[in-house]
Protein backbone atom coordinates (compact mmCIF):
# COMPACT_ATOMS: atom_id res chain seq x y z
CA UNK A 1 0.00 0.00 0.00
CA UNK A 2 2.85 2.40 0.73
CA UNK A 3 4.48 1.81 -2.59
CA UNK A 4 3.42 4.47 -5.08
CA UNK A 5 4.03 2.04 -7.91
CA UNK A 6 1.40 -0.18 -6.40
CA UNK A 7 -1.08 2.70 -6.50
CA UNK A 8 -0.22 3.35 -10.12
CA UNK A 9 -0.64 -0.29 -11.08
CA UNK A 10 -3.99 -0.46 -9.34
CA UNK A 11 -5.11 2.68 -11.15
CA UNK A 12 -3.92 1.31 -14.46
CA UNK A 13 -5.96 -1.82 -13.95
CA UNK A 14 -9.21 -0.15 -13.08
CA UNK A 15 -11.83 -1.74 -15.29
CA UNK A 16 -13.78 0.20 -17.86
CA UNK A 17 -17.54 -0.27 -18.13
CA UNK A 18 -19.24 -1.52 -21.26
CA UNK A 19 -20.26 1.39 -23.41
CA UNK A 20 -23.92 1.66 -24.39
CA UNK A 21 -25.18 0.58 -27.80
CA UNK A 22 -23.74 3.04 -30.35
CA UNK A 23 -26.72 2.88 -32.73
CA UNK A 24 -28.55 5.97 -31.39
CA UNK A 25 -25.29 7.92 -31.72
CA UNK A 26 -24.67 6.63 -35.24
CA UNK A 27 -28.25 7.43 -36.29
CA UNK A 28 -27.88 10.98 -35.02
CA UNK A 29 -24.57 11.26 -36.83
CA UNK A 30 -26.13 10.11 -40.10
CA UNK A 31 -29.01 12.54 -39.69
CA UNK A 32 -26.58 15.41 -39.15
CA UNK A 33 -24.34 14.28 -41.99
CA UNK A 34 -27.10 14.39 -44.60
CA UNK A 35 -26.36 17.14 -47.13
CA UNK A 36 -28.43 20.28 -46.59
CA UNK A 37 -31.18 21.15 -49.04
CA UNK A 38 -29.62 22.93 -52.03
CA UNK A 39 -30.02 26.71 -52.01
CA UNK A 40 -31.68 26.64 -55.44
CA UNK A 41 -34.43 24.34 -54.14
CA UNK A 42 -35.02 26.61 -51.17
CA UNK A 43 -35.16 29.66 -53.44
CA UNK A 44 -37.67 27.93 -55.70
CA UNK A 45 -39.78 26.96 -52.71
CA UNK A 46 -39.96 30.62 -51.68
CA UNK A 47 -40.30 32.10 -55.16
CA UNK A 48 -43.25 30.03 -56.37
CA UNK A 49 -45.73 31.22 -53.73
CA UNK A 50 -44.35 34.77 -53.97
CA UNK A 51 -44.95 34.80 -57.74
CA UNK A 52 -48.45 33.37 -57.29
CA UNK A 53 -49.34 36.18 -54.86
CA UNK A 54 -47.85 38.81 -57.17
CA UNK A 55 -49.87 37.51 -60.14
CA UNK A 56 -53.03 37.46 -58.04
CA UNK A 57 -52.55 41.04 -56.88
CA UNK A 58 -51.78 42.24 -60.38
CA UNK A 59 -55.10 41.00 -61.74
CA UNK A 60 -57.72 43.72 -62.58
CA UNK A 61 -60.24 44.44 -59.83
CA UNK A 62 -63.08 43.07 -61.98
CA UNK A 63 -61.48 39.67 -61.73
CA UNK A 64 -60.92 39.83 -58.00
CA UNK A 65 -62.03 36.87 -56.00
CA UNK A 66 -65.36 36.92 -54.14
CA UNK A 67 -63.47 36.90 -50.86
CA UNK A 68 -61.84 40.18 -51.84
CA UNK A 69 -65.28 41.74 -52.48
CA UNK A 70 -66.61 40.43 -49.19
CA UNK A 71 -63.68 41.84 -47.26
CA UNK A 72 -64.04 45.19 -49.04
CA UNK A 73 -67.76 45.35 -48.18
CA UNK A 74 -67.11 44.44 -44.57
CA UNK A 75 -64.42 47.13 -44.33
CA UNK A 76 -66.79 49.78 -45.73
CA UNK A 77 -69.51 48.72 -43.33
CA UNK A 78 -67.11 48.94 -40.40
CA UNK A 79 -65.97 52.41 -41.45
CA UNK A 80 -69.61 53.59 -41.66
CA UNK A 81 -70.33 52.21 -38.20
CA UNK A 82 -67.34 53.98 -36.70
CA UNK A 83 -68.30 57.29 -38.28
CA UNK A 84 -71.89 57.11 -37.01
CA UNK A 85 -72.22 59.06 -33.70
CA UNK A 86 -73.53 57.00 -30.79
CA UNK A 87 -77.26 57.22 -30.13
CA UNK A 88 -78.22 58.89 -26.83
CA UNK B 1 -9.52 -4.43 -17.76
CA UNK B 2 -9.15 -1.03 -19.25
CA UNK B 3 -6.72 -0.95 -22.16
CA UNK B 4 -6.02 2.75 -22.27
CA UNK B 5 -4.61 3.94 -25.52
CA UNK B 6 -4.59 0.40 -26.86
CA UNK B 7 -3.12 0.92 -30.26
CA UNK B 8 -4.95 -0.86 -33.04
CA UNK B 9 -3.06 -3.67 -34.70
CA UNK B 10 -1.05 -2.78 -37.75
CA UNK B 11 -3.76 -3.79 -40.23
CA UNK B 12 -6.43 -1.70 -38.52
CA UNK B 13 -6.86 1.92 -39.59
CA UNK B 14 -5.40 4.51 -37.24
CA UNK B 15 -7.57 6.97 -35.33
CA UNK B 16 -6.39 9.65 -37.75
CA UNK B 17 -7.56 7.63 -40.75
CA UNK B 18 -10.91 6.92 -39.08
CA UNK B 19 -11.36 10.62 -38.35
CA UNK B 20 -10.66 11.41 -42.01
CA UNK B 21 -13.39 8.97 -43.06
CA UNK B 22 -15.82 10.51 -40.59
CA UNK B 23 -14.96 14.01 -41.82
CA UNK B 24 -15.45 13.05 -45.49
CA UNK B 25 -19.01 11.85 -44.74
CA UNK B 26 -18.96 9.85 -47.99
CA UNK B 27 -19.82 7.15 -48.54
CA UNK B 28 -22.19 7.43 -45.57
CA UNK B 29 -21.78 3.75 -44.65
CA UNK B 30 -17.99 4.14 -44.45
CA UNK B 31 -18.29 7.26 -42.29
CA UNK B 32 -20.74 5.48 -40.00
CA UNK B 33 -18.47 2.45 -39.73
CA UNK B 34 -15.48 4.69 -38.95
CA UNK B 35 -17.35 6.46 -36.15
CA UNK B 36 -18.50 3.08 -34.82
CA UNK B 37 -14.88 1.90 -34.72
CA UNK B 38 -13.73 5.04 -32.87
CA UNK B 39 -16.57 4.48 -30.43
CA UNK B 40 -15.58 0.85 -29.87
CA UNK B 41 -11.96 1.89 -29.21
CA UNK B 42 -12.54 4.79 -26.86
CA UNK B 43 -16.09 4.82 -25.47
CA UNK B 44 -15.52 2.41 -22.54
CA UNK B 45 -12.58 4.38 -21.12
CA UNK B 46 -14.31 7.68 -21.78
CA UNK B 47 -17.48 6.44 -20.09
CA UNK B 48 -15.43 5.39 -17.05
CA UNK B 49 -13.93 8.89 -16.85
CA UNK B 50 -17.34 10.55 -17.19
CA UNK B 51 -18.98 8.25 -14.64
CA UNK B 52 -16.32 9.06 -12.07
CA UNK B 53 -17.11 12.75 -12.55
CA UNK B 54 -20.86 12.69 -13.16
CA UNK B 55 -22.58 9.32 -13.06
CA UNK B 56 -25.98 10.90 -13.72
CA UNK B 57 -24.92 12.54 -17.00
CA UNK B 58 -22.22 10.17 -18.19
CA UNK B 59 -24.05 8.42 -21.01
CA UNK B 60 -25.58 11.61 -22.43
CA UNK B 61 -22.23 13.36 -22.34
CA UNK B 62 -20.58 10.36 -23.96
CA UNK B 63 -22.90 10.63 -26.94
CA UNK B 64 -22.45 14.40 -27.14
CA UNK B 65 -18.68 13.97 -27.03
CA UNK B 66 -18.69 11.63 -30.02
CA UNK B 67 -21.07 13.87 -31.97
CA UNK B 68 -18.69 16.78 -31.41
CA UNK B 69 -15.80 14.59 -32.54
CA UNK B 70 -17.80 13.74 -35.68
CA UNK B 71 -18.43 17.42 -36.43
CA UNK B 72 -14.78 18.38 -35.91
CA UNK B 73 -13.17 15.20 -37.21
CA UNK B 74 -11.45 17.10 -39.99
CA UNK B 75 -9.44 19.06 -37.41
CA UNK B 76 -7.99 15.99 -35.72
CA UNK B 77 -4.24 15.57 -35.72
CA UNK B 78 -2.26 12.99 -33.81
CA UNK B 79 -1.89 9.29 -33.35
CA UNK B 80 -4.61 8.71 -30.76
CA UNK B 81 -7.98 10.41 -30.48
CA UNK B 82 -8.13 9.63 -26.73
CA UNK B 83 -6.64 12.91 -25.40
CA UNK B 84 -8.82 14.92 -27.77
CA UNK B 85 -11.94 13.01 -26.74
CA UNK B 86 -11.09 13.51 -23.07
CA UNK B 87 -10.68 17.24 -23.67
CA UNK B 88 -14.09 17.38 -25.37
CA UNK B 89 -15.67 15.31 -22.57
CA UNK B 90 -14.12 17.55 -19.92
CA UNK B 91 -15.43 20.62 -21.68
CA UNK B 92 -18.90 19.03 -21.78
CA UNK B 93 -18.69 18.37 -18.04
CA UNK B 94 -17.79 21.99 -17.34
CA UNK B 95 -20.62 23.24 -19.57
CA UNK B 96 -23.08 20.95 -17.81
CA UNK B 97 -21.95 22.30 -14.43
CA UNK B 98 -22.40 25.87 -15.68
CA UNK B 99 -25.89 25.10 -16.99
CA UNK B 100 -26.82 23.62 -13.64
CA UNK B 101 -25.54 26.60 -11.72
CA UNK B 102 -27.71 28.73 -13.96
CA UNK B 103 -30.65 26.46 -13.28
CA UNK B 104 -29.90 26.65 -9.54
CA UNK B 105 -30.12 22.93 -8.97
CA UNK B 106 -26.43 22.39 -8.51
CA UNK B 107 -26.80 21.78 -4.79
CA UNK B 108 -29.11 18.85 -5.37
CA UNK B 109 -26.77 17.45 -8.00
CA UNK B 110 -23.80 17.59 -5.66
CA UNK B 111 -25.59 15.15 -3.41
CA UNK B 112 -25.49 12.59 -6.22
CA UNK B 113 -22.54 10.23 -5.84
CA UNK B 114 -20.13 10.88 -8.68
CA UNK B 115 -18.62 7.43 -8.80
CA UNK B 116 -20.70 4.28 -8.60
CA UNK B 117 -19.02 1.68 -6.39
CA UNK B 118 -18.91 -1.00 -9.06
CA UNK B 119 -15.14 -1.36 -9.28
CA UNK B 120 -13.68 -4.72 -8.30
CA UNK B 121 -11.11 -2.73 -6.31
CA UNK B 122 -13.53 -1.05 -3.90
CA UNK B 123 -10.74 0.21 -1.62
CA UNK B 124 -9.20 2.10 -4.49
CA UNK B 125 -12.57 3.45 -5.67
CA UNK B 126 -13.37 4.61 -2.14
CA UNK B 127 -9.94 6.19 -1.70
CA UNK B 128 -10.32 8.05 -5.01
CA UNK B 129 -13.77 9.23 -4.01
CA UNK B 130 -12.33 10.74 -0.82
CA UNK B 131 -9.71 12.74 -2.72
CA UNK B 132 -10.38 16.33 -3.78
CA UNK B 133 -12.02 16.14 -7.24
CA UNK B 134 -9.10 17.82 -9.02
CA UNK B 135 -6.63 15.28 -7.60
CA UNK B 136 -8.87 12.33 -8.46
CA UNK B 137 -9.29 13.67 -11.99
CA UNK B 138 -5.57 14.15 -12.43
CA UNK B 139 -4.82 10.56 -11.36
CA UNK B 140 -7.60 9.35 -13.64
CA UNK B 141 -6.20 11.21 -16.65
CA UNK B 142 -2.60 10.28 -15.96
CA UNK B 143 -2.88 6.61 -14.98
CA UNK B 144 -6.33 5.26 -15.86
CA UNK B 145 -6.58 7.06 -19.19
CA UNK B 146 -2.81 6.77 -19.58
CA UNK B 147 -2.18 10.30 -20.83
CA UNK B 148 1.39 11.52 -20.74
CA UNK B 149 2.42 14.31 -18.37
CA UNK B 150 2.43 16.68 -21.34
CA UNK B 151 -1.06 15.65 -22.48
CA UNK B 152 -2.38 15.93 -18.93
CA UNK B 153 -0.84 19.38 -18.57
CA UNK B 154 -2.36 20.53 -21.85
CA UNK B 155 -5.78 19.20 -20.99
CA UNK B 156 -5.80 20.83 -17.56
CA UNK B 157 -4.30 24.07 -18.87
CA UNK B 158 -1.24 24.01 -16.59
CA UNK B 159 2.50 23.85 -17.17
CA UNK B 160 4.33 20.55 -17.46
CA UNK B 161 6.15 21.21 -14.19
CA UNK B 162 2.86 21.94 -12.42
CA UNK B 163 1.27 18.80 -13.83
CA UNK B 164 4.16 16.67 -12.57
CA UNK B 165 4.12 18.28 -9.13
CA UNK B 166 0.36 17.89 -8.80
CA UNK B 167 0.57 14.25 -9.89
CA UNK B 168 3.12 13.52 -7.18
CA UNK B 169 0.94 15.27 -4.60
CA UNK B 170 -2.16 13.41 -5.75
CA UNK B 171 -0.36 10.06 -5.56
CA UNK B 172 0.80 10.86 -2.03
CA UNK B 173 -2.76 11.79 -1.07
CA UNK B 174 -4.06 8.56 -2.59
CA UNK B 175 -1.50 6.53 -0.64
CA UNK B 176 -2.61 8.22 2.58
CA UNK B 177 -6.22 7.41 1.79
CA UNK B 178 -5.37 3.77 1.07
CA UNK B 179 -3.56 3.49 4.40
CA UNK B 180 -6.61 4.60 6.37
Amino acid sequence: MNDPTNCIERLRHMPAPSAPDPRPLLDRFEAQARPPRPASALLAALLVPALAIAVHLARPATHAAPLHHALHAFGSHLADQLQTPPQP
Amino acid sequence: MNPPHAEPNSSAPSDAELCRRVARRRPPAAARAALAELYARHAPALLAYLRRRRADLAEDLLQETFLILARRAGQFEGPSARPWLLAIARSQLLQAARRERTAADHTARLATPAAPATAPDPDLAAALARLPPDQAELLDLRFVQDLTHAQTAQLLGVSLRTAKARTAAALAALRRQLER
